[in-house]
C-alpha cells in the first residue's frame, strides 16, 4: 500500500477507530484523540508497517491498542511521580468535564458494564459487538489464540448480560 | 451460554452506543494534524547568539583590564631627581644576591703579596731607560 491509499483507509475508518480507541481508553475522550493522532503518526511515517498478513483494519486496531498501551504506561509512571511530590497528582490528570461524551442512560449502563468487566473480556466483546469482527479477527488484534479469544468472549457475555439485566431490574423496581 | 435474546439485546445496545460514539468523533483532518501548535517563539540563530556572547565577553573583559590597568598605574607627572640622602641609601644598598657575582679569590688579586725580603736595586743606564 502507497502512502495515498494508507491515507484513504485511514479516513474511511476514521470513525470506526475512533470507537476502538474509546474503549482502549476506559471511554476518555482526549486519551482516545491523543492515541488516534500517535497512532496516525506512526502509520503515516512508517514507523508501524502493514505487512498485508491480515485487513487493514484489524491491524490498525492492534496499533492503536499498542499504541493506548504504551500511553497508558507512560501516564501511570507519570501520575505515580506526580502522587509522591504532589498530593493531588492524580486528580490534575483527570479529564475535564468538555472531554466527556453525553451517553443516553442505557449506553451509559452499557459503558459502566464494559469498564467492570475484565480488560480482555471488555476488548473482545467491543470487537465482536461494535466493530462485528469474527473471532479470528478478534484473536489478531489482542494478539491471543482464538481458542483464548472464544473464552473471553463467553465470559465476557455472560458476565455482561448478567450485569445489565440486574441493573435493568434494580431500576424497574425502584420506578 | 447466554440464550438468544439476550444476544440480541446485546447487540442493540452496542449498536446504540456505537451511533452516540461516532456522531462524537473529530474530524479526521482535526485529529491528523493533532493539537493546535503553540504560536513559534522568536529564537536568535546560534551564530548570533555565539556573536552575542562574545561581543559582551571581550566587552566585560575590555572594562576589567581597564579599571585594572588605572589602579596599577604610578602618578608620572610628580617624578623628580632623588634627594642627597637618597643617593647615600641608594650607593649603600646591597643585593641580596650580589655573592653570586664576586669572583673567587679576588681579595688575593687586589692586594700586593709580601714576600719578605727586598728586591735588589738595580741602576739602570740612562741610555736603556728608556727602551721599553
Amino acid at each position: 500500500m502507497d502512502h495515498d491509499q494508507i491515507e484513504m483507509e485511514l479516513q474511511r475508518l476514521h470513525p470506526e477507530t475512533f470507537g476502538w480507541a474509546l474503549a482502549c481508553c476506559r471511554r476518555s475522550r482526549s486519551d482516545a484523540e491523543d492515541v488516534m493522532q500517535l497512532t496516525y503518526v506512526k502509520v503515516l511515517e512508517g514507523s508501524a508497517k502493514f505487512d498485508g498478513r491480515s485487513s487493514f483494519r484489524t491491524w490498525l486496531f492492534g496499533v492503536v491498542r499498542l499504541t493506548a498501551m504504551e500511553r497508558q504506561r507512560r501516564s501511570a509512571v507519570r501520575n505515580r511521580l506526580l502522587k509522591r511530590w504532589f498530593a493531588h497528582g492524580a486528580e490534575a490528570q483527570a479529564p475535564g468535564p468538555e472531554a466527556a461524551i453525553e451517553y443516553s442512560a442505557r449506553s451509559q449502563q452499557l459503558v459502566d458494564g464494559l469498564k467492570r468487566l475484565s480488560p480482555r473480556q471488555s476488548e473482545v466483546l467491543q470487537l465482536a459487538f461494535y466493530h462485528d469482527m469474527t473471532l479470528e479477527e478478534i484473536a489478531r488484534v489482542l494478539n491471543l489464540s482464538i481458542g483464548s479469544a472464544r473464552t473471553h468472549y463467553a465470559r465476557g457475555k455472560q458476565n455482561l448480560a448478567r450485569m445489565l439485566q440486574t441493573k435493568t431490574q434494580s431500576q424497574s423496581q425502584d420506578q | 451460554m447466554t440464550d438468544p435474546l439476550n444476544e440480541n439485546d446485546l447487540k442493540a445496545e452496542f449498536r446504540r452506543l456505537r451511533e452516540t460514539e461516532m456522531r462524537a468523533a473529530p474530524s479526521y483532518r482535526q485529529t491528523r494534524a493533532g493539537p493546535a501548535p503553540a504560536p513559534p517563539r522568536w529564537r536568535m540563530q546560534p551564530a548570533m547568539q555565539f556573536a552575542l556572547v562574545a561581543l559582551l565577553v571581550v566587552a566585560a573583559s575590555a572594562v576589567l583590564f581597564d579599571a585594572v590597568r588605572e589602579q596599577s598605574m604610578p602618578e608620572t607627572a610628580e617624578i623628580g631627581p632623588p634627594a642627597l640622602a637618597d643617593w647615600d641609601r641608594l650607593a649603600a644598598f646591597e643585593m641580596p644576591t650580589d655573592f653570586l657575582l664576586e669572583t673567587p679569590w679576588f681579595d688575593l688579586a687586589a692586594t700586593t703579596p709580601d714576600f719578605d725580603f727586598e728586591f735588589p736595586q738595580y741602576d739602570i743606564p740612562e741610555d736603556l731607560s728608556d727602551e721599553t
